[in-house]
């Protein structure tokens, strides 16, 4: 947790450290973690998940009971939307 | 802040893993090196057989590493990454109990953020008794996590059993493991290899999968897919397709390995996973890869490899597949059988 704004971190994920290799600006991650929210909103679409990306702590998971979650990376997504009774749509059948 | 480099020994029961561990350190692998053995019994044998050519060699009892004494793995990992430089500590090498899968202490190591930024991937040896008949390689569940997880195999023990037999076995386990590299019970050869990996995880590339021929009496029922010209929309699609799909059917995709283009950044990347594990993202040096590299290469067990290119094709493919020629579609895919 960040001692200044007290937001949960847990470093860069998988998907981030593409974009950390090249070290590029930080608003370019943040640009490449929206894109990918995006992505996940429309994957997500059917079982009405919103996802966002925060700089501080990953993604947002709005959930339609109204519920928000907190996801680390692209991995912790999944997982979460399981754990929280989401059926986690399957690539290869949608 | 620079990383220490880790490395699995991992091989089933009575395979060599201790043997080879003491070898490495005896032939001068040892300075810097901090060994963790983890034996499955209440009363462990092993450190006392690897010599005291190691750094250190720290033992994990009372459990299996990838399911009950994961913690403890953590916390030592803990303790040696806070000894820091003073301990002039060079790289970990993690010698697993025989019945252990290394995909849950990849998992482990890579997810926790602590031994993250203190750690990164070296290599995964597997150590395989050239005695094993053909079927015993797909005996157990952990066996095989064993074998398909291994960057490289190190077959042991071949003086006991005739050359064309040891040979017999290597064609299988290339068979179940196309992406490996299988190396002789030498431990300077072995030595070089966890070197190579350590300094560079662009060791691991480019890929030559889908360039290598490998035929096998056995049939293992591995198979791939090799996603041609597989230039995808961006890296955020790519990289939530590819999560979603090692999320959901991670347990049946034993490699997965790319070199793409991602145009938003110019750059080619390279992806290497095996199962649900990932490596971080290498960014290549090159203005174009060697000719025919530059594709997803999928080794699927028990999964038509099909649905997975045709997955691509659909959510991440640059080209709209709807409106592709259809013998433009015919290049990207292609599908081979390991048997």
């Amino acid at each position: 947790m960040c001692s200044l704004c007290g937001s949960l971190g847990e470093g860069p994920a998988w998907e981030n450290d593409g974009a950390l290799a090249d070290r590029t600006a930080r608003w370019r991650q943040h640009q490449s973690a929206s894109a990918t929210a995006v992505e996940l909103s429309r994957l997500l679409s059917a079982s009405r998940v919103r996802i966002s990306a925060h700089a501080d702590f990953g993604y947002l998971l709005q959930l339609p009971t109204g519920g928000m979650i907190t996801a680390s990376g692209l991995a912790d997504v999944w997982h979460k939307l399981a754990a929280a009774g989401i059926s986690v749509p399957d690539v290869l059948e949608v | 802040m620079s990383t220490i480099p880790f490395h699995l020994v991992t091989g089933f029961l009575g395979s060599g893993k201790t043997t080879l561990v003491n070898a490495l350190m005896t032939a001068g692998f040892g300075a810097g090196t901090v060994v963790i053995v983890n034996e499955f019994g209440e009363i462990g044998l092993d450190q006392d057989f690897i010599q005291a050519a190691a750094e250190e060699v720290l033992v994990l009892k009372n459990g299996c590493m990838c399911c009950l004494v994961r913690e403890d793995l953590v916390a030592t990992l803990l303790k040696i990454g806070a000894m820091g430089s003073s301990a002039r500590v060079e790289r970990v090498v993690i010698e697993t109990s025989g019945i252990a899968d290394p995909l849950p202490i990849l998992q482990t190591l890579r997810s926790d953020f602590s031994l993250r930024v203190r750690y990164h991937p070296g290599a995964v040896l597997c150590t395989v008794d050239a005695r094993t008949p053909p079927f015993g390689l797909y005996a157990t569940p952990e066996s095989r996590a064993q074998v398909s997880a291994a960057d490289a195999l190190v077959l042991t023990k071949t003086d006991l059993v005739p050359a064309d037999k040891a040979e017999d076995l290597q064609i299988l386990l290339m068979a179940a493991n196309p992406d490996c590299t299988i190396l002789p019970a030498d431990s300077s050869a072995i030595a070089a290899f966890l070197l190579a990996s350590e300094t560079s995880a662009r060791s691991r590339f480019p890929i030559d999968l889908a360039r290598r021929s490998i035929s096998a009496s056995h049939s293992s029922d591995v198979r791939s897919a090799i996603v041609r010209d597989a230039e995808p929309r961006s890296w955020p699609v790519f990289a939530t397709w590819l999560s979603n799909l090692l999320y959901v059917h991670g347990d049946r995709i034993l490699r997965t390995k790319a070199i793409l283009f991602d145009r938003s950044r110019d750059a080619w990347i390279g992806v290497h996973g095996v199962r649900r594990f990932l490596h971080p993202p290498v960014h290549l040096d090159f203005d174009s890869p060697p000719e025919g590299t530059d594709c997803i290469v999928f080794i699927v067990q028990g999964i038509d490899p099909a649905r997975i290119v045709e997955s691509y094709r659909r959510h991440v493919a640059h080209q709209n597949p709807r409106n592709a020629e259809p013998a433009a579609l015919a290049t990207m895919v292609s599908e081979r059988t390991f048997q």
